[in-house]
């Protein structure tokens, strides 16, 4: 596809665990972390006239992604020494642009197994900002090789 | 056993295709023509490559009684892909339209349940929907059924959902002869053995 254009199909996104990259989980549908400011900090007072003051919070969060995953139940024991392991975790764009960043995996749910239907489970990935000798570490964005023609 | 709508007996093979007798050709063969014959022109086969060699499913569920399980069938004749005006007990398997269950992000791979409709055609009501009620608790019973077709391919059949019950379709009249229809609809989920 044409790098650094607008993403009109989410095929194909996905999430490599850097301790697990081969690990058997199978992505469907992606949601990919988000970026939040943490809600605004009222500072209204008694002196306001008409309208609330709000300033933003000093530090930015980001927000868990998840995935609803097909699954080889040998990735189970897998996951299970995996979980709460902080580690890289990167998110690769349609575009092969890349977010990179520390987190865990904090949850595996397998659903209802269903006849008829393929089983999956949902992943959800909790981002710390933090590698592994407590030092803050921002996610980094990764654009795609080619985007001189954006 | 009949093989697309063309009589092949229980070990000795009968009828003909396109004026050909079956008896004089080999099975895999036999097949070609078929499945030529359901999609109305020329296919190539290369038999064991992966990309062209996947059976529709209608001709997977033909192998699937052709290998051991025609006594459930009591004697009615099995076509896949048409059911013919002859003979009047019959028992047709169709494809039908499947159900797409999600994509795998990295691979591409479509997750797709294909369908399938099983036709049961008798001069007795009664004879009939027996029959078709005990394929359907046949179907009912199958797990990872390794199915193997004249090609030598084999394909795990993972599980049968039928959307339903038997259900009446109603009566056709041939010559003053009446017969009832019956028919079994489900999705399938297949795949090819490594």
């Amino acid at each position: 596809m044409a790098y650094n254009e607008r993403l009109d199909d989410g095929f194909s996104t996905y999430f490599t665990l850097s301790n697990i990259p081969n690990v058997k989980i199978y992505e469907k549908e992606i949601t990919p972390p988000g970026i939040t400011a943490g809600g605004p900090i009222d500072t209204t007072t008694m002196r306001n006239i008409t309208w609330r003051t709000m300033k933003p919070r000093a530090l930015k969060s980001l927000t868990q992604g998840s995935a609803s995953v097909a699954f080889a139940t040998e990735s189970i024991p897998i996951i299970m020494g995996q979980i709460r392991v902080n580690q890289q975790v990167t998110v690769t764009f349609p575009d092969q642009s890349t977010l990179t960043f520390w987190g865990w995996l904090e949850e595996f749910t397998i659903s209802a197994l269903v006849e008829g239907e393929q089983p999956t489970a949902t992943i959800t990935i909790q981002p710390s900002n933090m590698n592994n000798s407590d030092v803050e570490v921002a996610p980094v964005y990764t654009p795609p090789a080619d985007s001189s023609n954006g | 056993m009949t093989l697309g709508g063309t009589s092949l007996g229980a070990g000795t093979l009968g009828g003909s295709i396109w004026g050909v007798p079956l008896s004089s050709v080999g099975k895999s063969t036999q097949l070609l023509w078929a499945i030529q014959a359901v999609v109305g022109r020329s296919v190539q086969l290369v038999w064991g490559v992966e990309a062209v060699s996947i059976q529709p499913p209608s001709v997977i569920f033909y192998h699937l009684f052709d290998e051991g399980q025609m006594d459930i069938l009591q004697g009615y004749q099995l076509f896949y892909s048409f059911l013919p005006d002859d003979p009047d007990n019959a028992i047709a398997i169709f494809d039908t339209s499947g159900r797409l269950d999600g994509r795998l992000m990295r691979t591409g791979e479509q997750i797709e349940h294909y369908g399938i409709q099983i036709q049961v055609r008798g001069r007795d009501y009664v004879e009939a929907w027996r029959l078709a009620n005990t394929i359907a608790t046949y179907l009912d019973s199958l797990r990872k059924e390794v199915v193997v077709t004249e090609a030598g391919d084999a394909y795990i059949l993972h599980n049968v959902s039928r959307s339903g019950a038997v259900i009446p379709i109603g009566v056709e009249t041939v010559n003053t002869r009446l017969r009832r229809l019956f028919s079994i609809n489900m999705t399938v989920t297949l795949s090819r053995e490594n």
